[in-house]
């Protein structure tokens, strides 16, 4: 945009499906009566004390692991003090000084297919508060069963560079962070809630210049919707020669536009210090072994397999590790006795192509794997060409659902092994066209291709385009 | 008819059928209703006590037909500081913040209580939020020294001091932060334990500062506080911070014992000359039993009590942040929105004492001012650590002043920097986490009782405990007085 720069970090909380609430035994429900999923110490009753709950600190590390992050053998809590109604105890249980884990990373791919590796800074776990809740009369009451809930808040690097990538990267953390069992991540829900940090800079520039927030993001599409207009704002701003304001926004989202929650002059003091009730943390290795060994494959770790299982290129394997279907699918194809890396190609080139376009994902098994497999088996062994097999066969056998060998006979493209040789087939076309071969050798290399055209229609379709055209040139250049 | 016996006794002639549970808690209340004057217990939850005595009665019954064997304090009845929890009792903090308020569970050390059948008998007057030392700071009024009315029971656990004192009943619970049952114990001539840091569970404890104070004992001998420490201690799923502590050896024979008198205690100006004289006879005592004595330097106390008011304060602020007004306690009338409700309730429903500290405590945890007074005061408060557990290698306990001197008059203008300072006894276990006993040593002016205190090692509570008893019968044979 007219030579700027977005720069982008989030602050993405995550409820963790732990079973029960971080510092008490209530279990949370979504959608329960008011003030029913609560108990002494969720309440913040004077007396009460919070006792950390092993299983969400075993979600956070799982978490932390799912995006590649150390896991701080020794972590603390600490309270952030502020006062608001739907906060009982006047204070907040989080991970100031100490978060349970720190620099991870997490790589996304574009809907281009392109990607992009946005760094992870720190995961800290901490407790969620209670709603506030309006009634009809004009009342504002309080809502306490989400007290308590045990979240995570992971803070990315500013490495995000557009509203669309922002976007991106929530999708993909989703992905990860269910995989990993951390959380249903229902942004509907609440269990997945954004927090965007904006500026903007010239393009050349290195400057982190001053920022907005977003708070509390309730959808992908308004990530990027808020990121994109809060960045043209930025740039309209400092065109007009004004400067940004540090202030908190809201997404309004029947406006599509962003409004004023606070500035920087009603900034509060969190007067942060460390938890007494609590003890640190400690999570020693066997621990975090353990949490390990309970993961599912994340889509890195199942990248790096099938690259080393199949001998397949880094990008092709992160391609059908993306989602778990897809990399099972491709396994299935595999099973049925296909050559890996022709499969790997077509999962991930052609059939990936017509998949987006019918709004489908390639994993989901409209063609089935034993008939992948056989076209595979088909071009390995030449029955028909390469060239028929990744276009009009998977196509037809994509649009009809039917099989690799009902399709290329249908089309006709299965060499019988008594076609004209190529060789005389290249005889005749010279034969016929001598203008074009003499314009060809003569340098007008475009003629070859018409040349190719006359050769490819009368073998109709069942020679290898590639093999041809080599055969083709090198017999022009005999002739002459 | 208990002024002599001990609440072991009282637990055997119950046990022997010579008396009920329900008996003796009826009595119990009718000391407290003749002794009313005192301001020791706070008035209700009677029915709630006497249904417990029956319940507790009825359960030493069948096990005794069952041929079970009783608890060392069965039936016994226990005044409990009205900080702790229990369910049936209003739990104000002496506070108009909590006024009527009523909790609906037992702290953890009240269910101990329960399981090793005391009865629970009525919540003791203190100071609010357990912030004092005079036990004057109270918003149902100042708590009386049954010794001599003009004079102060100590705070902040005054109440359940002056109860004991007066005989009321022979045990109670109090708390300590700073110093809050071993001031008032040495005021009122009774013996309480403040124990290592832990080893009893704060749940249900309405928190004052949490890093520093622990529920502790408060009886007429140690033999009872010994007794009553071991109902209420050890790990609690509901606190964190608690453990099960491993009982440091215990030497019984005082000429295996090394004692530490504090040089720099010793010195303090506040420190009135009976009081060094009652500490330095009580060494002379000790030494008679055979114990080794030998002066020991902690140039660190001298910070203490700066860094015990600032960590205090500090989490005062934010454990007093939850009195708000808006799910229990005080409500303020006619406010406009949720902050006025805030706003208006807490100043409405906290004393001045309770306010200066909340005011001081933000103020030094503020944004520029946490490294300058927060981080500095635990510094401080490591360095004092380090140096006493040092000085614990070369001494088995640390032989140390209670309080300046007497329980000082009721109302005197005491300047407020010079009632804190008085706390520099007292905080140094606090600080470290340390277990200390106060037990009455000597009589000062007017014959009124002066303590001092031992403090030992992580979990030694038994060996401290241990020298107090091997005091009490020496002092015993030879009268108290010097």
């Amino acid at each position: 945009m007219r030579g700027y720069e977005t720069v982008i970090g989030l602050e993405v909380h995550v409820e963790l499906d732990a079973g029960s609430k971080i510092f008490c035994g209530c279990r949370p429900q979504f959608g329960a009566p008011p003030n029913t999923i609560v108990c002494p110490v969720c309440l913040g009753l004077p007396g009460a004390l919070p006792v950390l709950n092993r299983g969400a600190a075993e979600k956070g590390i799982a978490a932390a692991l799912a995006l590649g992050c150390r896991v701080n053998r020794v972590s603390a809590f600490d309270r952030k003090n502020y006062f608001y109604p739907d906060l009982p105890k006047g204070y907040q249980i989080t991970q100031f000084f100490r978060p349970l884990a720190e620099d991870g990373s997490l790589c996304c791919t574009r809907e281009d297919g392109t990607v992009f590796s946005v760094g992870i800074e720190r995961i800290h776990l901490e407790e969620d508060a209670g709603k506030l809740v309006y009634d009809d009369e004009g009342r504002t009451l309080v809502d306490y069963n989400r007290c308590g809930v045990p979240l995570i808040e992971i803070v990315t690097r500013p490495d995000i560079r557009s509203g669309q990538d922002a976007a991106c990267f929530v999708s993909a953390l989703r992905r990860v962070l269910k995989e990993a069992g951390v959380s249903p991540c229902r942004m509907q829900m609440g269990e997945l809630r954004v927090d965007v940090n904006l500026s903007v800079r010239k393009k050349d520039s290195q400057a982190l210049n001053t920022r907005t927030e977003m708070k509390n993001l309730g959808s992908i599409k308004a990530v990027a919707r808020a990121a994109q207009y809060e960045a043209e704002r930025q740039i309209g701003v400092i065109e007009q020669g004004g400067s940004v304001l540090q202030q908190t926004l809201g997404w309004d989202e029947e406006l599509q536009r962003n409004y004023i929650m606070r500035t920087k002059e009603d900034a509060q003091d969190y007067r942060y210090f460390p938890e007494p009730d609590l003890g640190p943390l400690v999570v020693e290795k066997e621990w975090i072994e353990s949490v390990k060994r309970s993961l599912p494959e994340t889509a890195a770790q199942r990248a790096e397999r099938l690259k080393v299982q199949f001998d397949l290129r880094e990008d092709t394997a992160q391609m059908l590790a993306e989602d778990e279907e897809c990399t099972a699918y491709f396994e299935q194809v595999i099973a049925s006795g296909a050559n890996a890396r022709m499969a790997a190609n077509l999962i991930t080139g052609e059939l990936k192509r017509l998949c987006r376009q019918a709004g489908e994902r390639p994993g989901s098994g409209r063609i089935p794997a034993a008939e992948l497999a056989e076209l595979t088996r088909m071009a390995g062994q030449k029955i028909i060409t390469l060239s028929a097999a990744k276009g009009t066969v998977l196509e037809e056998m994509f649009a009809s659902r039917a099989g690799a060998m009902e399709v290329a006979g249908r089309l006709g493209l299965i060499k019988t092994g008594q076609e004209e040789p190529l060789d005389d087939l290249i005889y005749r076309v010279l034969q016929e066209n001598g203008d074009a071969v003499r314009k060809y050798v003569d340098g007008n290399k475009k003629t070859l291709g018409f040349l190719m055209g006359q050769l490819m229609r009368l073998s109709g379709g069942r020679i290898d385009p590639a093999e041809a055209q080599q055969r083709l040139i090198r017999q022009i250049n005999r002739e002459v | 008819m208990m002024e002599k016996d001990s609440a072991l006794q009282l637990a055997a002639a119950i046990a022997a059928g010579k008396l009920t549970a329900v008996e003796a808690a009826k009595q119990a209340f009718e000391r407290i209703k003749a002794t009313a004057g005192l301001n020791a217990v706070l008035p209700g939850g009677e029915e709630s006590a006497l249904a417990g005595a029956e319940r507790v009665q009825r359960e030493i019954e069948r096990r005794l037909s069952a041929g079970e064997e009783l608890p060392p304090l069965a039936g016994v009845p226990i005044i409990i500081k009205d900080n702790i929890c229990v369910r049936g009792f209003k739990a104000t903090c002496a506070s108009k913040m909590l006024q009527g308020w009523m909790p609906p569970y037992d702290a953890s050390v009240v269910r101990r209580l329960r399981e090793h059948l005391l009865v629970p008998l009525a919540k003791s007057n203190m100071d609010e939020f357990a912030m004092g030392a005079l036990g004057e700071n109270s918003a149902f009024g100042a708590i009386k020294n049954p010794l001599d009315i003009q004079r102060s029971a100590g705070g902040s656990s005054g109440g359940s001091a002056a109860a004991v004192a007066a005989g009321l009943t022979l045990l109670a619970l109090g708390s300590d932060t700073g110093g809050s049952l071993r001031l008032p114990a040495a005021y009122c001539g009774i013996t309480a334990v403040k124990p290592t840091y832990g080893v009893v569970s704060r749940y249900g404890l309405i928190a004052f500062a949490s890093s520093l104070e622990q529920i502790g004992p408060m009886a007429r001998s140690a033999g009872e506080c010994a007794a009553l420490l071991d109902v209420i201690r050890g790990r609690d799923e509901r606190d964190a911070t608690s453990r099960d502590m491993e009982e440091v050896c215990i030497k019984k024979d005082m000429r295996q014992v090394k004692i530490g008198l504090v040089r720099e205690l010793m010195d303090m100006a506040q420190l009135s000359a009976d009081m060094r004289r009652a500490v330095e006879h009580t060494a002379g005592l000790f030494r008679a039993l055979g114990a080794q004595v030998k002066e020991i330097s902690l140039p660190q106390v001298k910070d203490a009590a700066r860094a015990y008011f600032i960590i205090s304060s500090a989490e005062a602020s934010s454990n007093l942040a939850r009195f708000d007004g808006v799910r229990f306690g005080l409500r303020a009338d006619s406010t406009q929105n949720a902050e006025e409700l805030m706003l208006h309730s807490r100043s409405q429903g906290f004393g001045r004492e309770v306010k200066k500290r909340i005011l001081l405590g933000t103020y030094a945890l503020s944004a520029g001012y946490y490294d300058k007074y927060y981080l500095r005061a635990r510094q401080a408060a490591e360095r004092l650590k380090a140096a006493v557990n040092a000085a614990l290698e070369e001494v088995d306990v640390l032989l140390m002043p209670s309080a300046p001197g007497v329980a000082p008059l009721l109302g005197a203008d005491a300047d407020e920097a010079g009632v804190y300072e008085a706390d520099v006894f007292t905080v140094p276990a606090n600080l470290t986490g340390l277990p200390a006993v106060s037990f009455p040593c000597a009589e000062g002016e007017n014959g009124l009782p002066l303590g001092a205190q031992l403090m030992g090692r992580e979990g030694s509570e038994r060996q401290l405990l241990a020298c107090v008893q091997a005091f009490e019968d020496l002092s015993d044979g030879q009268g108290k007085t010097q």
